[in-house]
């Protein structure tokens, strides 16, 4: 009889640490997945900012060409105000996708004002000889790039966190310590065409 | 051997992410990765061998990659990140490697920067090199000449960024294949070493020693699977590997218990000395021979999409 209690006992005991390891296990994974996610977030920031931080150095070259068109470059400066109102939980990722959405359009709004800029500076031979303004636009397209590479960065990372607070075991712990789904970037409808830009010089439509 | 291991594992890779996305080329084994027959084999070796002793002096690689053309369904910027990432080029947490690709048929080029040279190599400095000394030379057709002047202006923008350690990632690997190999066969001899050593003093359960046998030789294979792992991808092949080598182990290990508690733990014993001499048998399966500059492997290095393209 005690044989069997020790027997009973001992596979209880087996079985409690296997489930506390594997929980361990498992909430640790949920852990460095949500961390993963806001390290990726952190850069897509990252290459944001350094976006807005050009837009000055843009702004003093371009108006340096006395009759550059005044609504485009207002058009980038109102922009990149409207993408510094948008408030986001800082050091991590958000949640909600309605807050990641504002975020996305309002930094979405200000690379089509940015790309019109760079259109209508074709228009500018002088403008566009200059050594400066080339550079910046350089920096303007490898800046676009980055921004690229860090969401589709970001979108994976997010992938992976949400398909394992998804899945059976896990799901529980991630209920119990309350890890939430993570929103993704979407890309909009069109985003994938370049901005179309219309030249009307008089003459009839084709 | 190792082209196929590479293959292998890029297809498995694309075949689980189940993306459309038009594969890569096999990872480069030299610095300059000419798959278009664009330079003079003269250029190509100068260049290497510019390339190694760079790696050595300032431990950042630089990658010369010319592919004939981008394949339909992708873009110039994703195509170039996509290799980079896949090659690993700059050495892990350094992210210290740049990858000049060249596409002659679409007349396009870029230059990728890693995140470890974004501060040295900026985008509006890697927009000049290719409008300054690439691009004019490769609108004369002088492809050497352009490629020549365009990885001098990296290196001269990279140098002093990073300090060398004197070997690159390509010796580096090849120590350590030679070590992996060296340590597998040290195993390997030492287990047959005691299975000879058991045959010599007492002749009897040759089922035994067939078992032994046998099971060497498995070790042996899986050892060389990882050697050959170990080259070519250093996660998931051999953690696969070193688990069934270390059950493995462990199973010959409940064996040796029993064969003590019958009585022969003094002779298994005697077979100590034996491990020393005639049981590091097994050597090192070093991988040589790329003359000519010297080849290459990536260390991990990561890009952002840092750098500029451009075209002619």
């Amino acid at each position: 009889m005690k044989k069997v209690l020790g027997v009973f006992l001992l596979v209880v005991v087996v079985g409690v640490l296997a489930v506390g390891v594997g929980g361990c296990n498992s909430y640790n994974g949920l852990v460095s997945a949500r961390q993963g996610v806001d390290q990726a977030w952190a850069q897509v920031e990252t290459v944001y900012q350094r976006r807005a931080d050009l837009i000055p150095n843009l702004v003093a070259t371009v108006s340096g060409n006395a009759n550059f068109e005044r609504s485009t470059l207002q058009a980038v400066t109102e922009a990149r105000a409207s993408v510094g109102q948008v408030k986001l939980p800082s050091g991590q990722a958000p949640d909600s996708p309605e807050v990641l959405k504002k975020f996305q359009s309002a930094q979405d709004n200000l690379g089509s004002a940015l790309s019109r800029l760079l259109v209508v500076a074709e228009r500018y031979p002088d403008l566009k000889a200059s050594q400066g303004f080339r550079d910046l636009q350089v920096q303007l397209e490898g800046t676009e790039n980055r921004i690229t590479v860090e969401r589709q960065r970001f979108n994976e990372m997010v992938g992976a966190y949400n398909t394992r607070i998804q899945r059976f075991p896990t799901l529980m712990l991630a209920r119990l310590f309350n890890f939430q789904p993570k929103a993704y970037f979407t890309s909009e409808a069109g985003a994938e065409k370049a901005p179309k830009v219309e030249f009307n010089f008089n003459s009839p439509a084709k | 051997m190792r082209r196929f291991w590479i293959i292998s594992w890029l297809s498995f890779w694309c075949g689980l992410a189940g993306w459309a996305q038009p594969a890569l080329p096999p990872a480069p084994e030299k610095y300059v990765y000419d798959r278009a027959n664009l330079l003079t084999p003269d250029t190509r070796t100068q260049l290497s061998q510019r390339l190694d002793a760079f790696e050595r002096e300032s431990s950042a690689q630089v990658v010369v990659w010319i592919e004939p053309k981008l394949p339909p369904g992708t873009t110039l910027e994703e195509y170039v990140n996509r290799a980079f990432q896949e090659w690993k080029i700059g050495q892990k947490g350094k992210d210290n490697g740049v990858l000049l690709a060249v596409f002659p048929e679409d007349r396009k080029m870029r230059i990728e920067v890693g995140y470890g040279l974004e501060g040295a190599l900026p985008d509006a400095l890697a927009g000049r090199i290719i409008e300054q000394e690439i691009g004019p030379a490769f609108r004369q057709r002088e492809f050497d000449q352009g490629v020549t002047a365009g990885v001098e202006a990296i290196l001269a923008a990279t140098r002093g960024e990073y300090r060398g350690t004197g070997r690159t990632q390509f010796t580096r690997a090849q120590q350590g294949v030679s070590g992996a190999g060296a340590l597998v066969g040290g195993v390997l001899g030492f287990i047959l070493g005691a299975g000879v050593r058991r045959f010599q003093v007492r002749r009897e359960s040759a089922l035994n020693q067939v078992s032994q046998g046998l099971l060497g030789g498995f070790i042996g294979g899986v050892g060389h699977s990882i050697a050959l792992a170990l080259l070519v991808q250093r996660l998931v092949i051999p953690a696969g590997a070193a688990f069934i080598f270390t059950w493995i182990f462990i199973l010959m290990r409940q064996r040796g218990d029993e064969l003590s508690r019958t009585g022969r733990h003094r002779r298994y014993s005697q077979s100590w000395p034996n491990w020393n001499t005639s049981g590091w048998s097994g050597s090192g399966s070093g991988f040589g021979g790329f003359g000519g500059g010297g080849g290459f492997r990536g260390g991990g290095g990561r890009s952002g999409g840092g750098g500029a393209s451009g075209g002619w």
